[in-house]
């Protein structure tokens, strides 16, 4: 049996187990965005859809709920901003082993992933409040044919906004440069539903955005265009189209969420018309999450000559046995050209994070990508990653 | 919960389900470089720590079609790293394998002597 038919019955199935499963009573418990009682990503992010700097019940949460101890706060607790004004910072240093089947043989690198600072000011009671964040962009691979061809090119800012979000719950606007609220918002970039839907690294755009928080629902809207080639390099981003993306999600009973998204994208080469859904389901006695995202992509050249139907998708559980200790496995999909069965992706994923005591993390990610049909006709790639994380 | 909000769901993804993987073995996709640039070379080589406007990697931009387009016509191992098992062109891309039909139909498109169909006239280069 190839790829393409056991994907079609292991997704098939999954859908059916968790369609299942949305039809019966789950015990509820808490995951990361359910935690505590958490029902949404702006509980612990100030970002209204998460992302970016730890509000103090993050730092809480971070420290009590998901770490095995330790002080959560700004610099362990050793000094508290005053309360308008939040600090952070993100520092990650990876390690690889990817083997793409190149005659060199396996790659080996060592280097600074991240090195990013946050600031956040709040303005009293207006609800105002601006975000920056800046920090220097790591490269996995030096570029010998730069002259300065260190690990760190150049500075960046990925995000920058303004935003007005007068109460935990309830209508905010946002401007300035982020990612839209879309999709699951994976930590790692690699994924195929943050790589290959817009959302890839340094792919943030300047947007307007907006929406609305509940108790058991959100909805954000955002118009989007990307930063015009004349800016620095650290304004600049990868992202190449201009249009609007819709994220809305719907929770049951603190343990379940189904996200229904749409987005389009233009420029002058391509459209892309995207459609897709996202689920989440906390099972409490079986300590499992199960995720899962399912997009459609229409990508139209602008002259005129056929364009391709895409499908990106992802889904796997995640075990959380003991605080501090998360291990998941996924299955990934995407395909170039659903009229082409042997343009399909398909990765298979299993993930370790461990978080030994607050403020720090280490991710253990193995990965192993085959393209075809899964019949030995085509490239694969197998990628094992260390990667070590410490938030100020 | 309300059964009646989740089964549409339901049903939409048994179907999503169902069309994931699915397809045919003959590729009848156009060989031309309005459909490969954003379809294939956009997505998978103007990433961000590689050819893309950030990283320029050994000095080769393809973020845009009309670059790309440049690389295509005037570097050397555009077409040879996609296939690569020597030494002299690393197979690219690094970290991601790209699709037999993929690298076949770039393959075609340059045996066709690389016409330019993007939009606009063709671009040039010093």
């Amino acid at each position: 049996m190839n790829i393409s038919k056991r994907l079609i019955r292991f997704v098939g199935a999954a859908a059916l187990l968790v369609v299942s499963m949305w039809g019966g009573r789950a015990a509820a418990y808490p995951q990361f965005q359910f935690s505590s009682g958490t029902q949404r990503c702006a509980q612990c992010h100030y970002s209204p859809a998460g992302f970016g700097l730890l509000t103090s019940w993050g730092r809480d949460e971070a420290a009590d709920t998901i770490s095995r101890g330790g002080d959560g706060g700004f610099l362990h607790g050793a000094w508290t901003p005053p309360d308008w004004l939040a600090l952070g910072g993100d520092f990650r240093f990876a390690g690889i082993r990817n083997d793409s089947g190149d005659a060199k043989g396996a790659e080996l690198a060592v280097f600074p992933m991240q090195a990013e600072l946050y600031v956040r000011g709040g303005f009293g009671d207006t609800g105002l409040s601006v975000y920056v964040a800046g920090g220097y962009r790591g490269v996995t691979r030096r570029d010998e044919m730069k002259p300065a061809g260190g690990y760190f090119e150049s500075a960046m800012s990925r995000e920058h906004y303004l935003m007005w979000k007068p109460s935990a719950t309830g209508a905010y606007v946002r401007a300035g440069r982020f990612y839209a609220p879309y999709g699951l918002r994976m930590a790692e970039h690699v994924y195929y539903v943050r790589s290959r839907t817009g959302f890839d690294l340094y792919q943030e755009t300047y947007n307007l955005s907006g929406g609305y928080l509940a108790d058991d629902w959100e909805v954000h809207l955002t118009a989007f265009t990307p930063p015009p080639s004349s800016l620095p390099t650290a304004l600049r981003s990868t992202a190449t189209g201009s249009g609007g993306a819709a994220y809305f999600e719907k929770r049951f009973e603190s343990a379940r969420a189904l996200g229904l998204q749409a987005r389009y994208s233009k420029n002058s080469v391509h459209s892309l018309l995207q459609a897709g859904l996202v689920g989440k389901l906390w099972l409490e006695d079986a300590k499992l999450l199960f995720l899962g995202e399912l997009d459609f992509q229409k990508d139209s050249p602008a002259t005129g000559v056929p364009g391709s139907n895409q499908v990106i998708a992802y889904i796997g559980p995640t075990f959380i046995p003991i605080k501090g200790l998360m291990a998941s496995v996924a299955l990934e999909r995407y395909q170039t050209d659903l009229s082409v069965a042997a343009t399909a992706r398909t990765a298979v994923d299993v993930q370790i994070n461990v978080f030994p005591i607050a403020h720090c993390e280490a991710v253990l990610l193995g990965r192993y990508q085959m393209s075809g049909t899964g019949e030995a006709d085509g490239p694969t790639d197998g990628l094992l990653m260390l990667q070590l994380h410490y938030y100020l | 919960m309300n059964p009646r909000f989740l089964n549409p769901f339901a049903a939409l993804a048994l179907v999503v389900s169902a069309a994931v993987g699915c397809g045919g073995s003959v590729d009848n996709r156009p060989a031309k470089w309005s459909y490969i640039y954003p379809v294939i070379i956009q997505p998978n080589c103007a990433t961000a720590n590689c050819h893309s406007t950030l990283s320029q990697r050994k000095g080769v931009k393809l973020d845009t079609i009309e670059h790309a387009y440049n690389a295509a016509k005037t570097w050397g191992g555009f077409v040879p790293n996609l296939r690569s098992t020597s030494k002299v062109y690393p197979r690219m891309p690094p970290d991601a394998p790209m699709p037999d039909p993929d690298i076949a139909l770039i393959e075609s498109w340059s045996d066709a002597g690389k016409p330019w169909d993007g939009p606009g006239a063709e671009p040039s280069f010093p």
